[in-house]
């Protein structure tokens, strides 16, 4: 047994001394993350790599949706490169890495080497989420307000552009449907992990009261997670078009993973809300969007507003219907500084005092 | 010991300066402005819906080089825009189902196509082109206006934005819009400027719609002057259109070019 043990203790010892004779630690064999923001890497046009559509576009797509004309894949051959002319969009700049360091460069994208290799099959996953994001995405709401902005309707048609879903139908009997906010944004089926959004404020106020308040997916809107609803108008021709990834996607300086929790300050807010007293029953949040996010109406850059301290519904447009309510609310307030408001807020938010905001 | 406290000196400082960076966020004068897009025209009330309005800081006075350039601005009609096309009949009767700028404005259906030919072109050249949809037929339905004629896909959108771009043009920075809001599409149509930076306690602007509103056969432009004040009550404005300058608001009125099929002229 002790003979054993020693043995085992002298194979430990030369398996350390024969590592230190290796040329490369396990950190230097573990492929480097392609980053676009690597100078030589930055070219005018994204299609010197990029192919669109890749060839699998019509394979099923990671995230489920239905298939359509998209980057799909790893950049293989530059566009029109024909026959042999393989991994040409890697190979005109790194054909000696590959046998350098036992091709670990070749784990840029590949997890198994070989002609089939596909993404999920010999291939990295395509986008690599393991790797953060390296681009941010512009969208102008303002824009596309006024694109599909049309004149004064005839309520004989429809009740309204920007009202989600709920038109009236043509005299004809046939339903007209109008573009408005809900092309892309529908009421979530899921529900989305969520969090209180806290003020930028240096209180301390005091801590949360038991709060139970639990949301469902209908208080939520969900957003496009892909490229299916931009292209239905920008595919082609229309700019920015799909292969003019810079029209919407801007390079950061660092790759980050976007954050999946949606934060509210507002969490009691359910944009299905079934009115009481005399609108019973009534869906009476259904309003036109913009009634209330008058900031992302006039945004020409979405990411411009994460970041705010304001909210991006302005208090303004709570207080035009729910002015009595919230006024109690702040009336208690006033009276007793323990008080926290839970009218629109869960007690994570209610604790704070009130902000600059709601002074309007 | 030392060192763990040095770090958490360091921590508070650094959290202390990024708290007075967010701090800052929020103006210390800020005031709001809603704009009620109700016009009076002759006996009857006209709600001005899904209309962008521009706020620009300063008096009427302050914004003549701006008046002046929207008095002279030449703006054709939808109509016009479209006949100029040479589109068909079938398509304008499509945009007037509903008043449509754009073919953005609703969904083209299977009988659109059928009975627009300028949709049916376009389905086509989907099926046909060299970016074609032959894998997927569905998309060349659904993806329809990635193949219109280059006026038709976002003509109007992009003759109006232009007209914007030329009216701001030369602008001063600080004559330039401090924001734009869009009335809604409530029975009073209301466009809600907030959080309008303020570097006095009341401070006179102007609010305009710069593209013109098309209202039967004329079309008008509201320049109108405001207090905004943070301690002073939001004000909610009517819009008269009878006289040229009415409380404080200046409002160019202009016939619309007629426009048949094929021609466009000016009345």
């Amino acid at each position: 047994m002790k003979l054993f043990v020693r043995l085992i203790f002298v194979g430990l010892g030369a398996a350390i001394f024969g590592s230190s004779f290796l040329t490369h630690s396990i950190a230097q064999r573990t492929a480097k993350t392609f980053s676009h923001t690597t100078k030589s890497h930055q070219y005018a046009d994204c299609k010197v790599c990029h192919t669109l559509p890749s060839r699998n576009w019509m394979s099923p797509r990671a995230d489920k949706a239905d298939t359509f004309p998209d980057v799909t894949d790893y950049p293989f051959n530059v566009p029109d490169t024909q026959g042999a002319a393989k991994h040409t969009a890697c190979f005109g700049c790194h054909t000696k890495d590959i046998y350098v360091n036992g091709g670990v460069f070749c784990a840029g994208c590949h997890i198994a080497a070989g002609p089939k290799a596909r993404p999920g099959n010999g291939l990295r996953p395509f986008p690599n989420k393991a790797h953060g994001t390296q681009f941010t995405t512009i969208f102008p709401h303002d824009a596309h307000q006024d694109i599909i902005a049309s004149n004064d309707r005839r309520s004989d048609i429809a009740l309204g552009h920007f009202v989600l879903a709920s038109f009236t139908e043509a005299p004809d009997g046939k339903k007209t449907e109008f573009y408005n906010c809900s092309v892309c944004h529908q009421s979530a089926k899921i529900l989305p992990k969520f969090a209180a959004r806290k003020p930028l404020t240096d209180q301390k106020p005091t801590a949360a009261a038991p709060d139970g308040f639990k949301p469902t997916a209908n208080y939520f809107k969900d957003a496009p997670i892909n490229h299916a609803s931009c292209f239905n108008c920008h595919y082609q021709r229309i700019q920015p078009v799909s292969t003019n990834c810079s029209g919407c996607h801007k390079l950061v300086d660092k790759p980050y993973f976007p954050s999946t929790v949606v934060e509210r300050s507002s969490l009691k807010f359910s944009h299905e809300q079934l009115g009481k007293k005399s609108q019973a029953g009534e869906r009476v949040h259904a309003k036109d969007c913009m009634t209330c996010h008058l900031r992302t109406a006039g945004s020409s850059d979405l990411q411009a507003y994460k970041n705010k301290s304001e909210p991006e519904v302005p208090f303004s447009t709570c207080i035009s219907c729910h002015g009595d309510d919230i006024k109690d609310q702040l009336e208690k307030r006033e009276k007793d500084k323990k008080f926290q408001c839970n009218y629109c807020h869960t007690s994570a938010i209610g604790r704070f005092d009130k902000p600059e905001n709601h002074h309007e | 010991m030392r060192s763990l406290c040095w770090c958490l000196l360091i921590g508070l400082v650094l959290l202390s300066g990024c708290q007075a960076v967010f701090a800052q966020a929020i103006p210390a004068t800020a005031g709001a402005l809603i704009v009620n897009g109700r016009a009076k025209m002759a006996s009857k009330t006209v709600i001005l819906k899904k209309k962008r309005f521009y706020l620009f800081r300063g008096d009427r006075e302050a914004n003549k080089t701006l008046i002046e350039k929207l008095k002279a601005a030449n703006v054709a009609s939808r109509n016009c825009f479209y006949y100029q096309l040479k589109a068909s009949a079938e398509f304008m009767d499509w945009l007037k189902t509903g008043d449509c700028e754009s073919v953005h404005c609703r969904e083209i259906t299977q009988e659109d196509i059928t009975k627009v030919p300028e949709f049916r072109d376009a389905k086509k050249k989907g099926l046909e082109g060299p970016r074609n949809f032959n894998k997927k037929p569905e998309l060349a339905t659904k993806w329809l206006v990635t193949n219109l004629e280059p006026g038709f896909r976002s003509g109007f959108y992009d003759a109006r934005k232009a007209m914007i771009e030329g009216l701001l043009k030369d602008m001063s920075e600080d004559r330039l819009p401090v924001q734009s809001a869009m009335t809604d599409n409530g029975s009073s149509a209301l466009a809600n400027f907030s959080n309008i930076v303020l570097k006095t306690t009341v401070e006179k602007f102007i609010f305009a719609n710069l593209v013109p509103i098309e209202l039967g056969e004329r079309s008008y432009v509201w320049v109108c002057e405001v207090d905004v004040g943070k301690d002073k009550k939001t004000p909610i404005l009517d819009m008269p259109e009878s006289s040229k300058v009415v409380k404080k608001c200046e409002i160019i009125v202009r016939d619309l070019p007629v426009c048949k099929a094929g021609m466009c002229e000016q009345k």
